[in-house]
């Protein structure tokens, strides 16, 4: 029992360094996404900053058996068309391992989705995350930092997911693309509704 | 030790400049009671609690991952309370520009995985990574050089329905390969070697008595024990054991290729290994896939050949070529692969039906390479038998006792058969597919036969649906047959050669008696006339004809005893999900599932019995999300048992917190059921009682 106590010292001591850490500027606060290589579906290299350099992205981390997470690629695929001329993209990370990542292939190409799908089967950049449970979504500034998370997913959700994107968008100094009529109400009516 | 200089590098880190820090956080705790067994009869009070730390952080490329775990208990597994155990993974690593380096839990993953594959996974208590050195060197863009160093003290379960570890190893794994990628091709060659050591009270562990060997590993395994213990006499059997050291020396070589027609990927594993307590082998597996799309159409093929029997899985898990179903009922038919010995098939095909609805079409195929099985074959040899027998005794008065002891020698002959042990023709691929279990020589391949389609997708911008069907078939086990048969020619030969010799025995006696008549034959009425036969009659106590015509062999019942089990299933899973107004939505999972399991067994009497078990499942889940903010969902199951019907319900209520927080809070009971990794599985006990999920990034 006096072992639990030294735990909870432990861990209460832990969120008071990390306060502290963050009271010196707002945005060293917020954590920094690891600079990790990837590979794509055709075995193409990249490094993870060659993406959020250009824009603000969005990653969510999938695998085939996720069931929500496939609902969602769905909307995300459309967000991603919707917003990539703000510099906007959506980065999806599959984390299928071998015993069926040779499938993942074949489902992306018949979903045509419109972003781009990495591949990390060791579900290393998931783990640097504190990633526990799928979908995760992981909302990145032009410098590397984290913006938001989000842990599961209902349908409903691409709503405030969209109005997350806009928010980073600008946040980063970016301008939104050009929207018809239609669209541009909508957000005013996401606005509207915060 | 190891753990605590990593510590110390966390605490200069926190007060280094600058570092961003990541933590992340999961709880999880219940009270109640959990079920063990698929009765449900006999609960035991259980509480758990589960606390998961994750401190992530950067430092100019450098990056520190530890995970810190207080459990008193999990759910499986042993509890962590003290101090020394809290930190329960780490490492350390850096990016740099041609490198990479890592210190620490090292999760590693080469190619399929045949050679190196190394991960953990809280749900099923299962890690299998190395605690050592990962480096890797690019010297261009196509060719990287890596080695691994590490050791680990492994735990693993021999049974996935146990809560906790029962197989201990220490061993220590050292690792180097390249990785290439070419215009021609892209892939890796590895080498392993691994040290083992397993201790006498595993090794007690792993031997199983006789009636529960299954497995061709623990088939072998008893006889080798079974073995050393007539060599002990059986006293202290196991402290003379000690314990057993085994060295693997692998290699792998895995080439794929982007190409027009096709995406390919072969990697091959030949591997010189130890038995335990038995002698150095030989073995190898292979595994292969293919995938191509036409148009909106995904195919996919894949192939397993793993052909390395006794080998004991530890820092590997080839892929599993079988489907992972994503049906809660279904997902229950897990197929249990046998990495050592089995042979599979997996094709998928995925495509759009139309607009937004897809279709997905899977089959999965798996079976031992070889069988065998004892065949006890009555009467083969039985005329050389009965040739080599000459009468030697006084004629004119033993031949009688020496026919009926031939014939009798004859009929034990029959009666005590041969032992063929047999191999069995392979069914062919085609067998597999039709899946003709009333085929006895079918069973002995173990074979696993999974078909599932499905349907799923936006009816509109606010409907999803999803329904598909699964077909699972698997025999489970399958011990020796004994097989009991008749050599009817052999037995039809024997016999001839028997009458023939008879004939002559009972010719030589009626000329002895036809020679040397019996005193005072000629008054005697039947023998002036025929002394030869009086005299045969005298004897045998019959006439010579009646004799040679009630000369006969006894018949015996050919018969075939099995032991097997057999389960077959069938599962429609559905689903529909609704959105109501934007941001609120419903969501539905109804799932329908029929199961039989049969048994059939013989006893030490040879006598056969055959089982049926009958299982019928309806799994309900309703929730309403609102607005993303928080979801309400009932849960409803109801398993129509044999001899009862039982059910569970539950009702959930999660909350997803402004900025990285979701709770959950669970009330009701809930069916076990198994959880399985990459092959690995593990059974989560059922329950009934109240749960606490939180999850948290901070």
């Amino acid at each position: 029992m006096k072992k639990s106590y030294y735990l909870l010292l432990f861990v209460v001591t832990l969120f008071g360094a990390t306060e502290e850490v963050g009271t010196n500027d707002n945005e060293q606060s917020k954590p920094v996404i690891p600079n990790v290589k990837f590979k794509d579906l055709d075995n193409k290299k990249f490094m993870l900053e060659s993406f959020y350099s250009s824009g603000p992205i969005l990653m969510n981390f999938w695998t085939l058996s996720c069931e929500p997470c496939k609902k969602e690629m769905k909307h995300l695929s459309r967000l991603n068309e919707k917003y990539k001329d703000s510099g906007f993209q959506v980065v999806s990370v599959n984390m299928d391992t071998p015993r069926t990542i040779r499938k993942v292939k074949q489902f992306v190409n018949s979903q045509q989705y419109s972003f781009k799908v990495l591949s990390d089967p060791r579900m290393d950049l998931f783990r640097k995350l504190g990633g526990s449970v799928m979908p995760l979504v992981v909302i990145v500034n032009m410098d590397g930092t984290i913006e938001k998370r989000h842990i599961g997913y209902s349908p409903g959700d691409e709503v405030q997911l969209e109005q997350e994107i806009v928010e980073v968008i600008l946040g980063n100094n970016l301008e939104l693309p050009s929207l018809d009529k239609k669209e541009e109400s909508d957000i005013k009516e996401i606005d509207k509704d915060e | 030790m190891n753990k605590v200089i990593i510590f110390l590098i966390f605490i200069t880190f926190s007060n280094s400049e600058s570092p961003s820090f990541d933590f992340s956080y999961e709880l999880k705790y219940g009270d109640g009671e959990k079920y063990l067994n698929n009765n449900y009869d006999e609960g035991y009070e259980f509480e758990f609690f589960e606390n998961f730390l994750n401190i992530n952080s950067n430092y100019r490329d450098y990056h520190l991952f530890l995970e810190l775990e207080f459990s008193d208990p999990p759910i499986l597994g042993y509890s962590k309370t003290d101090f020394d155990d809290i930190v329960s993974r780490m490492y350390l690593d850096k990016q740099f520009q041609d490198s990479y380096f890592k210190i620490g839990n090292i999760d590693a993953l080469y190619g399929a995985g045949l050679g190196l594959y190394t991960f953990p996974d809280q749900n099923i208590d299962f890690d299998n990574s190395l605690i050592g050195l990962e480096y890797k060197y690019s010297f261009t863009d196509h060719f990287e050089v890596f080695g691994i160093y590490g050791v680990s003290d492994f735990e693993q379960r021999s049974n996935p329905a146990i809560t906790l570890p029962d197989r201990f190893s220490e061993n220590s794994v050292a690792v180097m390969g390249v990785n290439y990628d070419c215009q021609i091709g892209y892939g890796h060659l590895l080498f392993k070697n691994q040290d083992t050591y397993f201790d006498s009270a595993t090794l007690n562990q792993i031997y199983l008595s006789q009636g529960d060997r299954i497995t061709l590993f623990d088939f072998d395994y008893s006889e080798r024990v079974d073995e050393l213990i007539q060599n002990y006499d059986g006293i202290n059997f196991w402290q003379h054991i000690g314990g057993d050291s085994l060295n693997t020396k692998s290699f792998v070589f895995g080439y794929g290729i982007y190409s027009n027609f096709g995406d390919f990927y072969l990697e091959l594993e030949k591997s010189n290994y130890d038995k335990l307590l038995g002698d150095r082998v030989n073995g190898d597996r292979k595994y292969f896939s293919y995938g191509t799309n036409l148009g909106n159409v995904g195919l996919s093929y894949e192939y397993k050949d793993y052909d390395m029997p006794y080998d004991i899985l530890t820092f590997t898990a080839p892929p599993t070529v079988a489907i992972e179903s994503t049906s809660i009922l279904a997902g229950r038919n897990t197929h249990s692969v046998n990495y050592g010995d089995e042979v599979g098939h997996q094709f998928e095909i995925i495509g759009d039906l139309w607009a937004d609805i897809d279709f997905l079409a899977n089959i999965s195929l798996s079976h031992r390479h070889s069988a065998k099985q004892k065949k006890y074959r009555r009467g083969t040899g039985l005329a050389d038998y009965v040739n080599e027998s000459t009468f030697t005794g006084v004629a004119g008065s033993e031949e009688d006792d020496y026919l009926n002891s031939l014939l009798q020698s004859s009929q034990d002959y029959i009666s005590s058969p041969s032992l063929i042990i047999e191999k069995i023709e392979s069914p062919d691929f085609f067998d597999y597919i039709l899946f003709d279990y009333e085929s006895d020589d079918f069973k002995a391949f173990y074979p696993y036969r999974q078909v599932y389609a499905e349907v799923s997708g936006y009816l509109n911008s606010d409907l999803y649906i999803k329904v598909g069907y699964d077909l699972y078939n698997e025999i489970i086990k399958s011990k020796d047959n004994l097989v009991y048969l008749n050599d009817d020619e052999a037995i039809s030969q024997g016999f001839s050669t028997f009458y023939d010799h008879a004939e002559s025995i009972v010719a030589e006696a009626l000329e002895y008696h036809t020679s040397n008549p019996i005193q005072f034959c000629n008054i005697l009425p039947g023998c002036a006339e025929n002394p030869g036969e009086y005299g045969f009659e005298q004897q045998f106590g019959m006439s010579s004809e009646n004799y040679l015509a009630d000369l006969s062999f006894s018949n015996y019942d050919e018969y075939f005893l099995r032991n097997f089990e057999y389960h077959e299933a069938w599962t429609v899973p559905t689903q529909l999900t609704y959105e109501l107004v934007t941001g609120s939505s419903i969501n539905f999972y109804v799932e329908y599932q029929s199961k039989k399991i049969t048994k059939t067994s013989y006893n030490f009497q040879n006598v056969e019995s055959t089982e049926e078990e009958n299982y019928k499942d309806v799994y309900f889940s309703g929730s309403y999300n609102h607005n993303g903010f928080w979801t309400l969902t009932l849960f409803y199951e109801q398993e129509e048992q044999p001899i009862k019907t039982l059910d569970w319900s539950g009702i959930d209520i999660s909350f997803d917190m402004a900025d990285n927080g979701q709770l959950s809070l669970f009330s009701g009971s809930q069916k076990g059921g198994r959880v399985c990794a990459n092959g690995i599985c593990a059974d989560q006990p059922g329950f009934d009682g109240v749960k606490v999920t939180y999850r948290t990034f901070f």
